[in-house]
Protein backbone atom coordinates (compact mmCIF):
# COMPACT_ATOMS: atom_id res chain seq x y z
CA UNK A 1 0.00 0.00 0.00
CA UNK A 2 1.82 3.09 -1.45
CA UNK A 3 -0.50 5.54 0.11
CA UNK A 4 0.38 4.76 3.95
CA UNK A 5 3.85 6.29 3.46
CA UNK A 6 3.00 9.34 1.37
CA UNK A 7 2.96 12.53 3.96
CA UNK A 8 -0.07 13.69 1.77
CA UNK A 9 -1.88 10.81 3.40
CA UNK A 10 -1.27 11.52 7.11
CA UNK A 11 -1.91 15.23 6.46
CA UNK A 12 -5.33 14.49 5.32
CA UNK A 13 -5.74 11.87 8.50
CA UNK A 14 -4.73 14.49 11.09
CA UNK A 15 -7.12 16.96 9.57
CA UNK A 16 -10.02 14.53 9.18
CA UNK A 17 -9.55 13.24 12.47
CA UNK A 18 -9.71 16.85 13.99
CA UNK A 19 -12.55 17.32 11.83
CA UNK A 20 -14.31 14.36 13.54
CA UNK A 21 -13.16 15.77 17.45
CA UNK A 22 -14.79 19.10 16.44
CA UNK A 23 -17.78 17.65 15.28
CA UNK A 24 -18.23 15.31 17.92
CA UNK A 25 -17.99 17.69 21.14
CA UNK A 26 -20.05 20.22 18.96
CA UNK A 27 -22.59 17.27 18.68
CA UNK A 28 -22.79 15.78 21.68
CA UNK A 29 -22.68 19.22 23.76
CA UNK A 30 -19.13 18.75 25.61
CA UNK A 31 -17.92 21.75 24.02
CA UNK A 32 -19.68 23.92 26.74
CA UNK A 33 -17.46 22.23 29.27
CA UNK A 34 -14.26 24.09 27.64
CA UNK A 35 -15.47 27.31 25.89
CA UNK A 36 -18.51 30.02 26.30
CA UNK A 37 -21.23 29.13 24.05
CA UNK A 38 -20.48 32.35 22.15
CA UNK A 39 -17.75 31.40 20.40
CA UNK A 40 -19.55 28.19 19.31
CA UNK A 41 -20.13 30.18 16.00
CA UNK A 42 -16.37 30.26 15.46
CA UNK A 43 -15.73 26.52 15.91
CA UNK A 44 -18.32 26.23 13.19
CA UNK A 45 -16.52 28.47 11.40
CA UNK A 46 -13.32 26.60 11.78
CA UNK A 47 -15.39 23.24 11.41
CA UNK A 48 -16.05 24.64 7.86
CA UNK A 49 -12.49 25.37 6.93
CA UNK A 50 -11.02 21.80 8.12
CA UNK A 51 -14.00 20.50 5.88
CA UNK A 52 -12.93 22.71 3.24
CA UNK A 53 -8.67 22.12 3.23
CA UNK A 54 -10.20 17.93 3.60
CA UNK A 55 -12.07 18.30 0.60
CA UNK A 56 -9.43 19.97 -1.27
CA UNK A 57 -6.42 18.06 -0.15
CA UNK A 58 -8.20 15.05 -1.51
CA UNK A 59 -9.04 16.30 -4.85
CA UNK A 60 -5.32 17.63 -5.08
CA UNK A 61 -4.10 13.99 -3.57
CA UNK A 62 -3.57 12.41 -7.17
CA UNK A 63 -2.30 15.46 -8.92
CA UNK A 64 0.98 15.85 -6.59
CA UNK A 65 4.01 14.58 -6.77
CA UNK A 66 3.91 12.97 -2.96
CA UNK A 67 6.73 13.13 -0.21
CA UNK A 68 7.30 9.98 1.75
CA UNK A 69 6.72 10.26 5.42
CA UNK A 70 9.74 11.28 7.73
CA UNK A 71 10.46 11.14 11.37
CA UNK A 72 10.11 14.67 11.46
CA UNK A 73 6.53 14.93 9.80
CA UNK A 74 5.53 11.52 12.01
CA UNK A 75 6.48 13.20 14.65
CA UNK A 76 4.33 16.40 14.37
CA UNK A 77 1.07 14.11 13.59
CA UNK A 78 1.86 13.04 16.50
CA UNK A 79 1.50 16.06 18.60
CA UNK A 80 -1.36 17.46 16.28
CA UNK A 81 -2.94 14.13 17.60
CA UNK A 82 -1.82 13.89 21.41
CA UNK A 83 -4.81 16.39 22.87
CA UNK A 84 -7.40 14.35 21.61
CA UNK A 85 -6.15 11.42 22.98
CA UNK A 86 -5.79 12.87 26.03
CA UNK A 87 -8.92 13.84 25.83
CA UNK A 88 -10.62 9.85 24.82
CA UNK A 89 -8.76 8.34 27.67
CA UNK A 90 -8.86 11.13 30.39
CA UNK A 91 -12.83 11.96 29.47
CA UNK A 92 -12.81 15.00 31.69
CA UNK A 93 -15.72 16.67 33.49
CA UNK A 94 -15.80 19.63 34.51
CA UNK A 95 -13.39 22.39 36.12
CA UNK A 96 -13.28 21.09 39.79
CA UNK A 97 -12.61 22.97 43.30
CA UNK A 98 -8.91 22.33 43.02
CA UNK A 99 -8.55 24.66 39.88
CA UNK A 100 -10.86 27.44 42.52
CA UNK A 101 -8.08 27.15 44.80
CA UNK A 102 -5.07 27.70 42.68
CA UNK A 103 -6.70 30.44 41.22
CA UNK A 104 -8.34 32.29 43.84
CA UNK A 105 -11.86 32.76 44.35
CA UNK A 106 -13.22 36.39 43.65
CA UNK A 107 -16.06 37.46 46.01
CA UNK A 108 -16.77 40.79 44.18
CA UNK A 109 -17.65 41.04 40.63
CA UNK A 110 -18.69 44.52 38.67
CA UNK A 111 -19.00 43.28 35.04
CA UNK A 112 -22.70 42.69 34.19
CA UNK A 113 -25.63 44.96 33.31
CA UNK A 114 -27.34 45.40 36.82
CA UNK A 115 -30.83 47.12 34.82
CA UNK A 116 -30.70 43.33 33.10
CA UNK A 117 -31.18 41.47 36.32
CA UNK A 118 -33.52 44.02 38.09
CA UNK A 119 -35.97 43.76 34.95
CA UNK A 120 -35.52 39.86 34.32
CA UNK A 121 -38.41 37.98 35.76
CA UNK A 122 -36.37 35.87 38.70
CA UNK A 123 -38.18 32.42 39.85
CA UNK A 124 -38.75 32.49 43.12
CA UNK A 125 -38.59 28.79 45.02
CA UNK A 126 -41.37 29.98 48.06
CA UNK A 127 -40.10 32.93 50.34
CA UNK A 128 -36.71 32.32 47.98
CA UNK A 129 -35.35 34.46 44.92
CA UNK A 130 -33.37 32.23 42.63
CA UNK A 131 -30.45 33.96 41.63
CA UNK A 132 -27.17 32.92 40.58
CA UNK A 133 -23.93 34.12 42.40
CA UNK A 134 -22.81 36.48 39.09
CA UNK A 135 -25.98 37.74 39.72
CA UNK A 136 -25.74 38.33 43.94
CA UNK A 137 -22.45 39.62 43.71
CA UNK A 138 -23.57 42.44 40.45
CA UNK A 139 -26.46 43.66 43.16
CA UNK A 140 -24.21 43.51 45.55
CA UNK A 141 -21.39 45.99 44.01
CA UNK A 142 -24.13 48.29 42.42
CA UNK A 143 -27.93 47.89 43.80
CA UNK A 144 -26.79 46.72 47.56
CA UNK A 145 -30.54 48.02 48.74
CA UNK A 146 -31.81 45.22 46.21
CA UNK A 147 -30.26 42.22 47.84
CA UNK A 148 -29.17 42.87 51.13
CA UNK A 149 -31.06 41.11 54.03
CA UNK A 150 -33.29 38.86 51.38
CA UNK A 151 -33.97 35.59 51.47
CA UNK A 152 -32.33 33.46 48.47
CA UNK A 153 -31.68 30.47 46.82
CA UNK A 154 -28.42 29.93 44.79
CA UNK A 155 -26.88 26.96 43.01
CA UNK A 156 -23.03 26.35 43.63
CA UNK A 157 -20.18 23.23 44.54
CA UNK A 158 -18.38 23.39 47.66
CA UNK A 159 -15.18 24.93 48.76
CA UNK A 160 -13.95 23.94 52.13
CA UNK A 161 -10.89 25.82 53.88
CA UNK A 162 -10.82 23.95 57.41
CA UNK A 163 -13.24 25.68 59.11
CA UNK A 164 -16.13 24.39 60.23
CA UNK A 165 -18.61 27.02 60.48
CA UNK A 166 -18.51 28.69 56.76
CA UNK A 167 -17.86 27.20 53.31
CA UNK A 168 -17.66 29.17 50.16
CA UNK A 169 -20.28 28.34 47.47
CA UNK A 170 -18.58 28.62 43.93
CA UNK A 171 -19.50 28.41 40.33
CA UNK A 172 -16.75 29.34 37.81
CA UNK A 173 -17.23 32.26 35.42
CA UNK A 174 -16.26 31.47 31.50
CA UNK A 175 -15.44 34.45 29.05
CA UNK A 176 -13.74 32.72 26.65
CA UNK A 177 -12.43 29.23 27.60
CA UNK A 178 -11.86 26.90 30.62
CA UNK A 179 -8.47 28.29 31.00
CA UNK A 180 -9.57 31.64 31.72
CA UNK A 181 -12.52 30.42 34.22
CA UNK A 182 -12.80 32.83 37.44
CA UNK A 183 -14.15 31.22 40.14
CA UNK A 184 -16.86 33.26 41.57
CA UNK A 185 -17.69 32.64 45.15
CA UNK A 186 -20.17 33.43 48.48
CA UNK A 187 -19.04 32.85 51.62
CA UNK A 188 -22.10 30.71 53.39
CA UNK A 189 -22.36 30.90 57.42
CA UNK A 190 -23.57 27.19 58.17
CA UNK A 191 -23.15 25.50 61.24
CA UNK A 192 -22.95 21.54 59.59
CA UNK A 193 -20.46 22.50 57.53
CA UNK A 194 -18.34 19.64 58.17
CA UNK A 195 -20.86 17.13 56.83
CA UNK A 196 -20.78 18.70 53.20
CA UNK A 197 -17.97 17.02 51.27
CA UNK A 198 -15.57 19.20 49.60
CA UNK A 199 -16.62 19.99 45.37
CA UNK A 200 -20.33 18.32 46.12
CA UNK A 201 -22.66 20.41 44.11
CA UNK A 202 -25.63 22.32 46.61
CA UNK A 203 -28.67 24.30 46.73
CA UNK A 204 -28.35 27.00 49.25
CA UNK A 205 -31.17 28.53 50.83
CA UNK A 206 -30.74 31.42 53.46
CA UNK A 207 -30.92 35.08 53.68
CA UNK A 208 -27.96 36.55 52.12
CA UNK A 209 -26.45 40.19 54.18
CA UNK A 210 -23.58 42.27 53.14
CA UNK A 211 -20.83 42.40 55.13
CA UNK A 212 -17.75 44.99 54.54
CA UNK A 213 -19.20 44.98 50.88
CA UNK A 214 -19.64 41.23 50.42
CA UNK A 215 -22.41 39.25 50.22
CA UNK A 216 -23.21 36.69 53.33
CA UNK A 217 -25.73 34.00 53.03
CA UNK A 218 -26.99 32.62 56.36
CA UNK A 219 -27.79 29.28 55.38
CA UNK A 220 -31.28 27.86 56.55
CA UNK A 221 -31.56 24.87 54.37
CA UNK A 222 -29.30 23.09 51.90
CA UNK A 223 -29.52 20.18 49.79
CA UNK A 224 -27.83 18.77 47.88
CA UNK A 225 -28.47 18.67 44.06
CA UNK A 226 -27.07 17.34 40.95
CA UNK A 227 -24.40 19.37 38.63
CA UNK A 228 -26.35 21.59 36.34
CA UNK A 229 -26.46 20.86 32.56
CA UNK A 230 -24.67 24.59 32.43
CA UNK A 231 -21.93 23.80 34.62
CA UNK A 232 -20.52 27.14 34.27
CA UNK A 233 -21.54 30.86 34.32
CA UNK A 234 -21.08 32.39 31.46
CA UNK B 1 18.73 -0.85 5.74
CA UNK B 2 17.54 3.08 5.58
CA UNK B 3 14.59 1.73 3.80
CA UNK B 4 13.85 -1.19 6.00
CA UNK B 5 13.90 1.60 9.23
CA UNK B 6 11.27 3.63 7.34
CA UNK B 7 9.23 1.06 6.78
CA UNK B 8 9.00 0.19 10.28
CA UNK B 9 8.25 3.56 10.75
CA UNK B 10 5.61 4.03 8.27
CA UNK B 11 3.91 0.86 10.19
CA UNK B 12 4.14 2.12 13.24
CA UNK B 13 2.40 5.62 12.31
CA UNK B 14 -0.02 3.86 10.48
CA UNK B 15 -0.95 1.84 13.84
CA UNK B 16 -0.98 4.97 15.88
CA UNK B 17 -3.36 6.39 13.04
CA UNK B 18 -5.85 3.78 12.96
CA UNK B 19 -5.64 3.56 17.36
CA UNK B 20 -6.36 7.16 17.34
CA UNK B 21 -9.01 6.66 14.85
CA UNK B 22 -10.96 4.11 16.99
CA UNK B 23 -10.37 6.11 20.05
CA UNK B 24 -12.27 9.02 18.49
CA UNK B 25 -14.97 6.70 17.29
CA UNK B 26 -15.16 5.37 20.69
CA UNK B 27 -16.23 8.94 21.56
CA UNK B 28 -19.79 8.15 19.95
CA UNK B 29 -20.63 5.75 22.99
CA UNK B 30 -19.29 7.71 25.67
CA UNK B 31 -19.59 6.01 29.07
CA UNK B 32 -17.03 2.59 28.44
CA UNK B 33 -13.28 2.56 27.64
CA UNK B 34 -13.05 -0.25 29.43
CA UNK B 35 -11.39 0.29 32.64
CA UNK B 36 -10.42 3.84 33.19
CA UNK B 37 -7.67 3.95 35.82
CA UNK B 38 -8.39 5.95 39.01
CA UNK B 39 -5.71 7.77 37.78
CA UNK B 40 -7.30 10.01 35.21
CA UNK B 41 -10.30 11.04 38.13
CA UNK B 42 -7.35 12.61 39.58
CA UNK B 43 -8.26 16.23 39.55
CA UNK B 44 -5.08 18.05 38.43
CA UNK B 45 -5.10 15.73 35.21
CA UNK B 46 -8.57 16.59 35.26
CA UNK B 47 -7.38 20.36 35.32
CA UNK B 48 -4.67 19.52 32.92
CA UNK B 49 -6.88 18.05 30.50
CA UNK B 50 -9.58 20.90 30.36
CA UNK B 51 -7.13 23.80 30.38
CA UNK B 52 -5.11 22.39 27.20
CA UNK B 53 -7.94 20.98 25.30
CA UNK B 54 -10.11 24.30 25.82
CA UNK B 55 -7.46 26.34 24.77
CA UNK B 56 -7.21 24.05 21.51
CA UNK B 57 -10.87 24.23 21.22
CA UNK B 58 -10.62 28.29 21.51
CA UNK B 59 -7.83 28.83 19.35
CA UNK B 60 -8.20 26.74 16.51
CA UNK B 61 -10.71 28.27 14.93
CA UNK B 62 -9.28 31.57 15.35
CA UNK B 63 -6.00 30.02 13.72
CA UNK B 64 -8.15 28.60 10.95
CA UNK B 65 -9.20 31.98 10.09
CA UNK B 66 -5.99 33.30 9.99
CA UNK B 67 -4.36 30.98 7.83
CA UNK B 68 -7.18 31.70 5.97
CA UNK B 69 -6.37 35.08 5.46
CA UNK B 70 -2.98 34.32 5.29
CA UNK B 71 -3.79 32.67 1.81
CA UNK B 72 -5.82 35.35 0.68
CA UNK B 73 -3.78 37.88 0.68
CA UNK B 74 -0.69 35.24 -0.55
CA UNK B 75 -2.79 34.93 -3.73
CA UNK B 76 -4.46 37.82 -3.99
CA UNK B 77 -2.90 40.98 -2.69
CA UNK B 78 0.45 41.98 -4.83
CA UNK B 79 3.50 43.55 -3.19
CA UNK B 80 3.24 46.58 -4.87
CA UNK B 81 -0.23 46.65 -2.75
CA UNK B 82 1.19 46.30 0.35
CA UNK B 83 3.93 48.94 -0.06
CA UNK B 84 1.14 50.99 -0.68
CA UNK B 85 -0.53 50.11 2.83
CA UNK B 86 2.74 50.32 4.74
CA UNK B 87 5.04 53.71 3.39
CA UNK B 88 8.86 53.23 3.14
CA UNK B 89 9.43 55.23 6.80
CA UNK B 90 9.73 52.80 9.32
CA UNK B 91 8.21 54.67 11.85
CA UNK B 92 5.18 55.28 9.87
CA UNK B 93 5.34 51.87 9.23
CA UNK B 94 5.19 50.65 12.31
CA UNK B 95 2.35 53.10 13.67
CA UNK B 96 0.25 51.77 10.67
CA UNK B 97 1.14 48.03 11.50
CA UNK B 98 -0.01 48.90 15.09
CA UNK B 99 -3.43 50.07 13.75
CA UNK B 100 -3.93 47.58 10.99
CA UNK B 101 -6.11 45.03 13.88
CA UNK B 102 -8.84 47.63 13.86
CA UNK B 103 -9.50 46.24 10.37
CA UNK B 104 -8.12 42.34 10.49
CA UNK B 105 -9.51 41.54 13.93
CA UNK B 106 -7.43 38.03 14.64
CA UNK B 107 -6.35 37.06 18.06
CA UNK B 108 -2.90 36.83 19.01
CA UNK B 109 -2.61 32.87 17.64
CA UNK B 110 -4.00 33.88 14.66
CA UNK B 111 -1.99 36.94 13.43
CA UNK B 112 1.36 35.67 13.91
CA UNK B 113 0.94 33.68 10.61
CA UNK B 114 -0.76 37.04 9.12
CA UNK B 115 1.95 38.68 10.46
CA UNK B 116 4.74 36.43 8.61
CA UNK B 117 2.55 36.62 5.84
CA UNK B 118 2.89 40.08 5.31
CA UNK B 119 6.83 39.69 6.51
CA UNK B 120 7.16 37.32 3.47
CA UNK B 121 5.42 39.98 0.69
CA UNK B 122 7.96 42.70 1.50
CA UNK B 123 6.35 44.43 4.48
CA UNK B 124 9.16 46.37 6.41
CA UNK B 125 10.17 44.37 9.63
CA UNK B 126 8.87 47.55 11.37
CA UNK B 127 5.14 47.54 10.46
CA UNK B 128 4.97 43.15 10.49
CA UNK B 129 5.84 43.27 13.83
CA UNK B 130 4.05 46.09 15.29
CA UNK B 131 1.03 44.78 13.36
CA UNK B 132 2.06 41.22 15.28
CA UNK B 133 2.52 42.82 18.73
CA UNK B 134 -0.16 45.23 18.74
CA UNK B 135 -3.26 43.83 16.88
CA UNK B 136 -4.57 41.39 19.46
CA UNK B 137 -4.81 44.56 22.15
CA UNK B 138 -6.01 47.13 19.49
CA UNK B 139 -8.72 45.57 18.10
CA UNK B 140 -12.17 46.28 18.30
CA UNK B 141 -13.19 42.83 20.16
CA UNK B 142 -10.46 43.20 22.93
CA UNK B 143 -11.38 46.99 23.30
CA UNK B 144 -14.69 45.99 23.91
CA UNK B 145 -14.16 43.78 26.35
CA UNK B 146 -11.81 45.55 28.53
CA UNK B 147 -14.21 47.91 28.90
CA UNK B 148 -16.61 45.73 30.12
CA UNK B 149 -14.58 43.97 32.55
CA UNK B 150 -13.10 46.92 34.06
CA UNK B 151 -17.00 48.27 34.36
CA UNK B 152 -16.31 50.76 32.00
CA UNK B 153 -13.41 52.24 33.40
CA UNK B 154 -12.03 54.49 30.64
CA UNK B 155 -8.76 54.57 32.02
CA UNK B 156 -8.11 51.05 32.21
CA UNK B 157 -8.65 50.91 28.74
CA UNK B 158 -6.78 54.15 27.17
CA UNK B 159 -3.70 52.92 29.44
CA UNK B 160 -3.79 49.44 27.60
CA UNK B 161 -4.10 50.75 23.90
CA UNK B 162 -1.52 53.55 25.02
CA UNK B 163 0.88 51.58 26.68
CA UNK B 164 0.37 48.79 23.80
CA UNK B 165 0.63 51.33 21.31
CA UNK B 166 3.90 52.66 22.71
CA UNK B 167 5.61 49.36 22.84
CA UNK B 168 4.92 48.16 19.85
CA UNK B 169 6.44 51.08 18.09
CA UNK B 170 9.56 51.14 20.28
CA UNK B 171 10.01 47.43 20.17
CA UNK B 172 9.54 47.33 16.44
CA UNK B 173 11.93 50.23 15.39
CA UNK B 174 14.57 48.63 17.90
CA UNK B 175 14.16 45.23 16.04
CA UNK B 176 13.85 46.64 12.59
CA UNK B 177 17.39 46.46 11.52
CA UNK B 178 17.15 43.21 11.56
CA UNK B 179 16.30 41.22 8.20
CA UNK B 180 15.88 37.46 7.14
CA UNK B 181 14.10 36.72 10.81
CA UNK B 182 12.11 34.09 9.18
CA UNK B 183 12.77 30.68 9.98
CA UNK B 184 13.36 28.57 6.46
CA UNK B 185 9.77 26.74 5.77
CA UNK B 186 10.39 23.74 4.44
CA UNK B 187 6.30 23.40 4.02
CA UNK B 188 5.98 25.84 1.45
CA UNK B 189 7.36 23.02 -1.21
CA UNK B 190 4.92 23.78 -4.03
CA UNK B 191 4.63 27.32 -3.55
CA UNK B 192 5.02 27.92 -7.04
CA UNK B 193 3.30 24.96 -8.38
CA UNK B 194 1.12 26.95 -11.22
CA UNK B 195 -1.05 24.03 -11.85
CA UNK B 196 -3.24 24.69 -8.96
CA UNK B 197 -6.58 26.85 -9.30
CA UNK B 198 -6.58 30.27 -6.99
CA UNK B 199 -8.70 28.47 -4.64
CA UNK B 200 -6.93 25.46 -4.36
CA UNK B 201 -3.55 27.94 -3.86
CA UNK B 202 -5.66 29.83 -0.72
CA UNK B 203 -6.44 26.21 1.15
CA UNK B 204 -3.14 24.89 0.10
CA UNK B 205 -1.24 27.81 1.89
CA UNK B 206 -3.70 27.35 4.40
CA UNK B 207 -3.35 23.59 5.09
CA UNK B 208 0.39 23.89 5.15
CA UNK B 209 0.22 26.88 7.86
CA UNK B 210 -2.30 25.02 9.75
CA UNK B 211 -0.40 21.62 10.10
CA UNK B 212 2.66 23.92 11.06
CA UNK B 213 1.34 26.32 13.64
CA UNK B 214 -1.06 23.82 14.78
CA UNK B 215 1.83 21.73 16.89
CA UNK B 216 3.27 24.63 18.13
CA UNK B 217 -0.12 25.92 19.47
CA UNK B 218 -0.55 22.39 21.17
CA UNK B 219 3.02 22.72 22.91
CA UNK B 220 1.73 25.77 23.95
CA UNK B 221 -0.93 24.79 25.15
CA UNK B 222 0.52 21.74 27.11
CA UNK B 223 2.66 24.56 28.90
CA UNK B 224 -0.22 26.97 30.15
CA UNK B 225 -1.89 24.09 31.05
CA UNK B 226 0.95 22.69 33.29
CA UNK B 227 1.09 26.11 34.85
CA UNK B 228 -2.73 26.66 35.25
CA UNK B 229 -2.77 23.09 37.10
CA UNK B 230 0.60 23.23 39.53
CA UNK B 231 0.94 26.65 40.40
CA UNK B 232 -1.17 28.83 42.55
CA UNK B 233 -2.11 32.62 41.51
CA UNK B 234 -2.36 33.64 44.98
CA UNK B 235 1.50 32.90 45.53
CA UNK B 236 1.92 35.48 42.77
CA UNK B 237 0.09 37.90 44.49
CA UNK B 238 1.31 37.74 47.44
CA UNK B 239 4.86 38.28 46.17
CA UNK B 240 4.61 41.58 44.59
CA UNK B 241 4.97 43.87 47.27
CA UNK B 242 5.56 47.32 45.97
CA UNK B 243 4.86 49.13 42.62
CA UNK B 244 7.85 47.92 40.93
CA UNK B 245 7.57 44.37 41.65
CA UNK B 246 3.96 44.19 41.23
CA UNK B 247 4.22 45.54 37.65
CA UNK B 248 6.98 42.59 37.27
CA UNK B 249 4.94 39.38 38.87
CA UNK B 250 1.64 40.59 36.64
CA UNK B 251 3.62 39.97 33.12
CA UNK B 252 5.30 36.78 34.85
CA UNK B 253 1.41 35.79 35.13
CA UNK B 254 0.24 37.07 32.13
CA UNK B 255 3.15 35.23 30.40
CA UNK B 256 2.14 31.64 31.83
CA UNK B 257 -2.00 32.10 31.67
CA UNK B 258 -1.69 32.33 28.27
CA UNK B 259 -5.30 33.51 27.74
CA UNK B 260 -6.72 34.61 25.04
CA UNK B 261 -6.01 38.67 24.80
CA UNK B 262 -10.13 38.70 23.96
CA UNK B 263 -10.77 37.18 27.35
CA UNK B 264 -7.72 38.33 29.56
CA UNK B 265 -9.00 41.69 30.70
CA UNK B 266 -11.75 39.81 32.48
CA UNK B 267 -9.18 37.60 34.67
CA UNK B 268 -6.99 40.58 35.17
CA UNK B 269 -10.00 42.89 36.64
CA UNK B 270 -10.58 39.87 39.36
CA UNK B 271 -7.01 40.81 40.73
CA UNK B 272 -9.05 43.57 42.93
CA UNK B 273 -6.46 44.79 45.15
CA UNK B 274 -3.30 45.65 42.55
CA UNK B 275 -2.73 48.11 40.98
CA UNK B 276 -4.08 48.99 37.83
CA UNK B 277 -0.71 49.53 35.67
CA UNK B 278 -0.15 46.14 36.83
CA UNK B 279 -3.19 45.02 35.45
CA UNK B 280 -2.19 46.45 32.40
CA UNK B 281 1.13 45.49 32.35
CA UNK B 282 -0.69 42.02 32.60
CA UNK B 283 -3.15 42.37 29.84
CA UNK B 284 -0.41 44.20 27.50
CA UNK B 285 2.46 41.55 27.90
CA UNK B 286 0.57 38.39 28.21
CA UNK B 287 -0.62 38.83 24.48
CA UNK B 288 2.27 39.87 22.94
CA UNK B 289 4.87 36.96 24.48
CA UNK B 290 3.02 34.08 26.86
CA UNK B 291 3.79 30.79 26.16
CA UNK B 292 1.48 29.75 23.60
CA UNK B 293 2.48 33.05 21.37
CA UNK B 294 5.97 32.81 22.24
CA UNK B 295 5.90 29.12 20.61
CA UNK B 296 4.36 30.37 17.73
CA UNK B 297 7.36 32.61 16.90
CA UNK B 298 9.60 30.26 17.78
CA UNK B 299 8.06 28.17 14.58
CA UNK B 300 7.82 31.23 12.96
CA UNK B 301 11.22 33.59 13.29
CA UNK B 302 14.73 32.55 14.08
CA UNK B 303 15.82 31.28 16.93
CA UNK B 304 18.41 34.54 17.83
CA UNK B 305 15.64 36.96 16.66
CA UNK B 306 12.66 35.45 18.74
CA UNK B 307 15.24 35.55 21.82
CA UNK B 308 15.83 39.35 21.13
CA UNK B 309 11.87 40.19 20.94
CA UNK B 310 11.01 38.23 23.97
CA UNK B 311 13.47 39.96 25.60
CA UNK B 312 12.73 43.80 24.52
CA UNK B 313 8.79 43.25 24.85
CA UNK B 314 9.81 41.96 28.54
CA UNK B 315 11.95 45.27 28.79
CA UNK B 316 10.05 47.99 27.43
CA UNK B 317 6.84 46.34 29.09
CA UNK B 318 8.06 47.19 32.46
CA UNK B 319 10.02 50.15 31.71
CA UNK B 320 6.93 51.99 30.62
CA UNK B 321 4.86 50.01 33.42
CA UNK B 322 6.54 50.92 36.04
CA UNK B 323 6.86 54.59 34.74
CA UNK B 324 3.40 54.26 34.41
CA UNK B 325 2.51 53.36 38.10
CA UNK B 326 4.74 56.35 39.29
CA UNK B 327 3.50 58.87 36.54
CA UNK B 328 -0.02 57.91 36.73
CA UNK B 329 -0.78 57.56 40.56
CA UNK B 330 -2.95 54.51 39.76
Amino acid sequence: MEVFKKRDFYQALTIFIWILFLFITLATGKLQAYINKRFFPFTILGLLILLMLFVIKLKRFKKEEKENITIQSSLSFIVLLFPILLVVVVRPGSLPGLAAGKRGISQEFAGENVMEILKAQIEMEGQYKKLNIKQILTLVKNKPEEIDGKPVAVEGFVFKQNVSEKFILVRFLITCCAADATPLGIEVLYSNTGELKQDIWVKVYGQCRIEEGKPVIIAEEIKETQQPTDVYLY
Amino acid sequence: MKKEKENVLNRIVLITGVFFLLLVLNLWNSGNLGVIPQLFKNPRIQVFTIVVTAILLEAIPFILIGTLLSGLIEVFVSEEKIKKVFPPNRFLSAVIGSFLGVIFPVCSCGNVIVAKRLLKKGVDTSGGLAYMLASPIINPITIFSTLVAFSYSLHIVMGRILLTFISAVAISLMLSKNKDILKEDTAEYCTHNHNLSKTERIFHHAENDFLLMGRYLVLGAIAAGIFQTFISREVFIALSGNKVLSVFMMQILGILLSLCSFADAFVASSFVNMPSFSKIAFMVTGPMMNITVSILYSGTFKKRFVLKLLISVFFTVLILGVAGTFIGRM
